[in-house]
């Protein structure tokens, strides 16, 4: 979270919720502080599953027994881009801070601030159907009551289990109501407008990215990806995820893996179920000049004409690969095609 | 040099005219209330009103995302309101002003934890925790997490100087937040001469404080060399001439130097330094050869325009909520109604007519 913002948020949690909620205890560090990335179990404030771990949360909070064990119940992950004149992809980049709570059986909760911005009604849906398939509940919140309401459930087990389904139900309408409105509640129009393409148990979606938006931090590429990788998983729970990036190589992804092995962003894109990452090399059956293309554009951010002849080719691939005239085989050599 | 309770003590002893005292929660320094305001916005060291996470207005007291725009973050507005100003900040928390001094406590800690069982047992045992201020050492962080610190004595050296003094200031999001920029405004200077507002130099912050710490100060001469200057402060590595150059090659800035608290030698000619002598005392090291930048992106007279701009709303900073929209209302004979109002009616005041309005108001 960026400077102001960190405070902004931490500060409003403590004015407006304090620092104890019954037994509840709050657990927040200062900004630049580097404890929050210290895994939840070690007092920091990042949750791990199956050894992956998740973005760091800005708050916790938590119960502690006699012993000083702490067990945590919410993780909160704060942001105030929707002052920001964030109204885009940006507010998914921060989606996966909250998720490893949720994935733990745990309360997992995305404040975004109110401003000037709405909230994108997919981040209701994606946290709808993380709710759905993960062990715990993912909340999209633009309002600090709701943290407060449900902290004093905290002991009452079956209401509090009655609000977050009631949360989880409203939310998804919300989502629902927008999906209707901007794609008259056609998946197929969905896919297509988002960079998408549906094939078997298979959905594929396409990006832009280079290898250099992974090694220059200041890009955030890497919480962009991710951000659009639990987007599609998470609307499409059902299928695998293949996530195209055209502009890289087979080579590219392992000098990534060997230079970026302790970067969050990039563990989760390599190690998120139900989710590879392929390159041009996995697509079969195209021509070589269209590799060579891609090739030549590999470094070149997506902007004037090097986008113009990303979109070009992009095209020609997704159409290919729905008419079945090009095919995708994963590394292990599984043949996905129409 | 690393840079622990001890040497920081031996900083302000040999920098600074506060005194070094013994206190109930270990040694430190006392700063009059006002200082102790801007050492804390400045460093993030927060005052002990709670042993989780001491309140600091470091962050809150913001105005712009980037130069040459007025695109707001929420800090001191939040949209069309003010929120976080130092006025506000201490009715809501009156202990940010009340009394003469505050002390400022170093405190060295290796986890979070740690230093909070600490702050727990400094709250159970002193008379008025929130009189004390934690500077934090961070000894698990390369550096010890001092950058800050390095910040802060950036500006009051450079604000002794005569420079109007800021440190993460807003530029633009491909260069990057310097850690550092003083601005020397000839005709800023010229309008404040003789208002006993202002030292020769100061904080910007402090444009917003005259409410909350009503001081006076006077502008009489001024003496520094360069219309702006920018820096980099670095505990954790000596490495900050790529960055600087950043900084450097949008031309707006005549010098830029490397903070740092024991290099003895910028790594660039085009570099200036400030650095700790073996006393600790502060030492600057001008560069030896001017940058040479040029730039066709960014314009240092606009950026001039922009930043006197910038200045009016810490200004405006001082009233309240009512008083602004009531001034608004009354100059415009409408209600204020959209940030690009807001923007307008600033950038539209003279310094005189600010001046003027804060003088008949607070009077």
């Amino acid at each position: 979270m960026a400077e102001s913002s960190d405070a902004l948020i931490k500060n409003e949690i403590i004015q407006i919720l304090g620092f104890n909620v019954g037994e509840l205890h709050l657990k927040v560090f200062p900004q630049g502080s580097n404890d929050d990335q210290k895994l939840v179990e070690n007092g920091g404030l990042t949750f791990s599953v199956d050894g992956v771990n998740y973005g760091s949360c800005d708050a916790m909070w938590f119960t502690e027994n006699e012993e000083g064990h702490e067990a945590p119940f919410i993780g909160l992950e704060g942001t105030d881009c929707l002052s920001r004149k964030s109204a885009g992809n940006a507010q998914y980049q921060r989606f996966h801070h909250a998720l490893g709570a949720v994935k733990k059986g745990l309360i997992g909760i995305y404040y975004l601030r109110k401003g000037a911005c709405g909230i994108q009604p997919d981040l209701y849906g994606m946290a709808v159907n993380a709710s759905r398939t993960e062990k715990g509940y993912y909340l999209i919140v633009n309002d600090l009551s709701v943290v407060k309401d449900i902290l004093l459930l905290y002991s009452k087990q079956q209401q509090l289990t009655n609000y977050l389904d009631e949360y989880v139900d409203k939310m998804e309408r919300i989502f629902l109501d927008a999906f209707k409105k901007k794609y008259n509640n056609n998946w197929d129009k969905f896919t297509s407008k988002r960079s998408s393409l549906v094939i078997g148990n298979y959905i594929i979606k396409h990006a832009a990215r280079m290898v250099r938006n992974f090694t220059d931090s200041s890009q955030r590429a890497g919480h962009i990806a991710v951000g659009e990788m639990y987007l599609t998983k998470y609307f499409f729970p059902d299928l695998q995820v293949l996530y195209f990036f055209p502009k890289m190589t087979q080579h590219d992804l392992n000098t990534l893996d060997r230079t970026k092995s302790t970067d969050k962003e990039w563990s989760l894109l390599r190690n998120e179920k139900n989710v590879t990452i392929i390159t041009i090399d996995n697509i079969d059956g195209i021509q070589q000049s269209i590799r060579d293309t891609f090739f030549s554009i590999k470094d070149i951010p997506s902007k004037d004409q090097s986008l113009t002849i990303y979109n070009e080719n992009i095209k020609d691939i997704m159409k290919g690969l729905s008419t079945g005239e090009y095919s995708i085989v994963l590394n292990d050599g599984t043949k996905i095609s129409k | 040099m690393e840079l622990y309770k001890k040497e920081i003590l031996q900083i302000f002893k040999r920098n600074f005219d506060y005194k070094i005292l013994e206190t109930p929660a270990g040694i430190g320094v006392e700063m009059p209330v006002k200082d102790a305001f801007i050492f804390s916005s400045i460093t993030g060291s927060g005052y002990l009103d709670n042993p989780v996470l001491p309140f600091t207005p470091k962050g809150l007291i913001k105005l712009f995302y980037n130069a040459f725009h007025y695109n707001f973050v929420t800090g001191i507005f939040d949209n069309t309101s003010l929120k976080n100003t130092p006025y506000l900040l201490s009715l809501a928390k009156p202990y940010l002003s009340d009394g003469r001094y505050k002390y400022i406590i170093p405190v060295e800690f290796s986890s979070e934890s740690e230093l909070q069982k600490l702050l727990r047992q400094f709250i159970k045992l002193l008379p008025n925790p929130t009189d004390y201020i934690i500077l934090r050492i961070e000894t698990s962080k390369s550096g010890n997490g001092l950058e800050s610190f390095m910040e802060y004595l950036a500006c009051s050296y450079f604000a002794k100087k005569g420079y109007i003094c800021e440190n993460q200031i807003p530029l633009a999001h491909s260069v990057g937040s310097p850690d550092f920029g003083g601005y020397s405004l000839p005709e800023f200077f010229k309008i404040f001469k003789g208002s006993n507002l202002f030292p020769s130099g100061f904080n910007v912050i402090e444009l917003a404080l005259l409410r909350v710490f009503p001081t006076t100060g006077l502008i009489e001469s001024i003496d520094a060399e360069h219309n702006l200057i920018v820096g980099e402060a670095k505990t954790s590595t000596p490495l900050m001439a790529n960055q600087l150059n950043k900084y450097l090659a949008t031309s707006l800035f005549d010098e830029g130097f490397e903070i740092h608290p024991s290099k003895s030698a910028s790594k660039l000619s085009t570099h200036g330094l400030l650095s700790l002598g073996d006393d600790f005392t502060l030492i600057y090291y001008p560069a030896l050869n001017v940058h040479g930048y040029t730039s066709a992106s960014y314009n240092k007279q606009h950026y001039i325009i922009w930043l006197e701009n910038y200045f009016k709303y810490y200004l405006i900073a001082n009233l309240t909520n009512d008083e602004f929209l009531g001034w608004y209302q009354n100059e415009n004979n409408r209600q204020l109604s959209s940030e690009i109002d807001l923007v307008n009616f600033v950038n539209g005041l003279s310094f005189e007519r600010i001046i003027k309005h804060l003088k008949s108001t607070l009077s």
